[in-house]
């Protein structure tokens, strides 16, 4: 059984993925009751397959364009120390981290949400999302120039 | 105010909250199907996709209980055997006292008999066919007679015996069925090997031969 805290924490990975409160809470209520049709088979770790249930079921029924970026590969000239600990030290105002996630996909938002509410590592998030550790910080590297330009009062399109 | 990036976003999802009534369906989902679905029990921890560390900590969990599973059917393993042991040894010592105590109090007064055969026909309720001895051939042995007695609660033959070259010493010969061919018997150990063991001035030697367990006490050694 989920505590109120764990139905927040996952509320709010949901709002990562939609953006839309609205379809946060709905996605989140469509994610439970898949849970517990499955949970007498897997049931351990419920939080982590929770958040695995409620990414499959935004990927099947929430998002229209699935993984529309494909692997993105990683600039050989930036190590990844260099973009996790450079996003670590940016300093930035509220409004623009606003703007960002205006501007993300939901993927961008996922790993954002991932590395900065959760605080998993890079190579732990490539493995819940299942993707390249490269592919992610790619994106990530893609993040930290979007978030330079936006800070710079550049506006970037482009946003899934 | 610029903050850390981390931080900011931390607060941005931390600003947004179910409400209670949100809550409250959901809580209620859960204990609706708590209610009908019988839970199973969970595995341990990390078995599920989605954590990585949780995985590790699995990995290192499971390796573990292996670990101490594997110990605990050694020493259990181990505790079985010395317990069994010890139990065989005290079976045998068992028999070996009560014997030396059965041999020490016959006078061997019966009249005697000419041949085991008679025996068998006088000690026709034993449950078992009594035999001649390997151990004891018929050249070194003289057989006189014999009777009915128990060993360790179980019908036994006692028969008494005298070397050729010196009939003036007593020996008594004990047969009886294996402990362990007795319903709820207990092992008494391998013997296929006569084994000599000393118990009140007596030497008892103990042996194994078709099924039947022989008991050989006298005041001297046989040999």
């Amino acid at each position: 059984m989920f505590s109120n805290e764990e139905f927040q924490r996952f509320y709010r990975y949901c709002l990562a993925l939609t953006r839309d409160p609205d379809q946060a809470s709905d996605l989140l209520h469509d994610g439970l009751v898949k849970f517990l049709a499955k949970r007498a088979r897997v049931t351990s770790e419920p939080g982590a397959y929770f958040r695995r249930i409620l990414r499959n079921t935004f990927i099947d029924d929430y998002r229209a364009a699935v993984h529309s970026a494909g692997q993105l590969s990683f600039d050989e000239n930036v190590t990844p120390l260099d973009v996790a600990s450079e996003l670590e030290t940016t300093l930035v105002h509220a409004d623009t981290v606003q703007r960002l996630l205006a501007q993300v996909g939901s993927t961008d938002r996922e790993l954002l949400f991932l590395w900065a509410v959760e605080g998993y590592t890079m190579a732990e998030i490539a493995e819940l999302t299942e993707v390249p550790r490269g592919t992610v910080l790619a994106r990530l590297h893609r993040l930290k120039l979007r978030l330079r330009r936006l800070q710079a009062g550049t506006t970037v399109g482009g946003g899934r | 105010m610029k903050e850390p990036l981390k931080q900011v976003i931390r607060n941005h999802y931390d600003s947004a909250s179910l409400s209670e009534d949100q809550l409250a369906k959901l809580q209620a989902l859960q204990r609706a199907a708590a209610a009908s679905t019988p839970t199973e029990a969970t595995e341990p921890a990390g078995a599920s996709p989605g954590n990585p560390s949780a995985r590790r900590r699995s990995t290192t969990w499971r390796f573990g209980m292996v670990a101490a599973i594997l110990v605990f059917l050694l020493a259990a393993v181990g505790y079985l055997s010395l317990r069994r042991t010890a139990e065989r040894e005290a079976l045998v010592q068992s028999i070996v006292a009560e014997v030396a105590a059965n041999h020490l109090k016959e006078s061997s007064q019966e009249e005697p008999l000419e041949t085991l055969v008679a025996l068998r026909h006088k000690l026709e309720e034993l449950p078992f066919f009594l035999i001649a001895s390997e151990h004891m051939p018929e050249s070194k042995w003289a057989f006189s007679n014999g009777k009915y007695c128990s060993i360790q609660g179980q019908i036994a033959a006692q028969l008494h015996y005298a070397p050729i070259d010196r009939p003036e010493n007593r020996f008594t010969l004990y047969q009886t069925l294996c402990p362990e061919m007795l319903a709820g018997g207990r092992a008494i150990g391998d013997l296929s090997e006569p084994r000599i063991l000393h118990h009140a001035g007596l030497e008892l030697t103990l042996w194994r031969e078709r099924d039947l367990l022989l008991v050989l006490a006298g005041a001297e050694s046989p040999r």
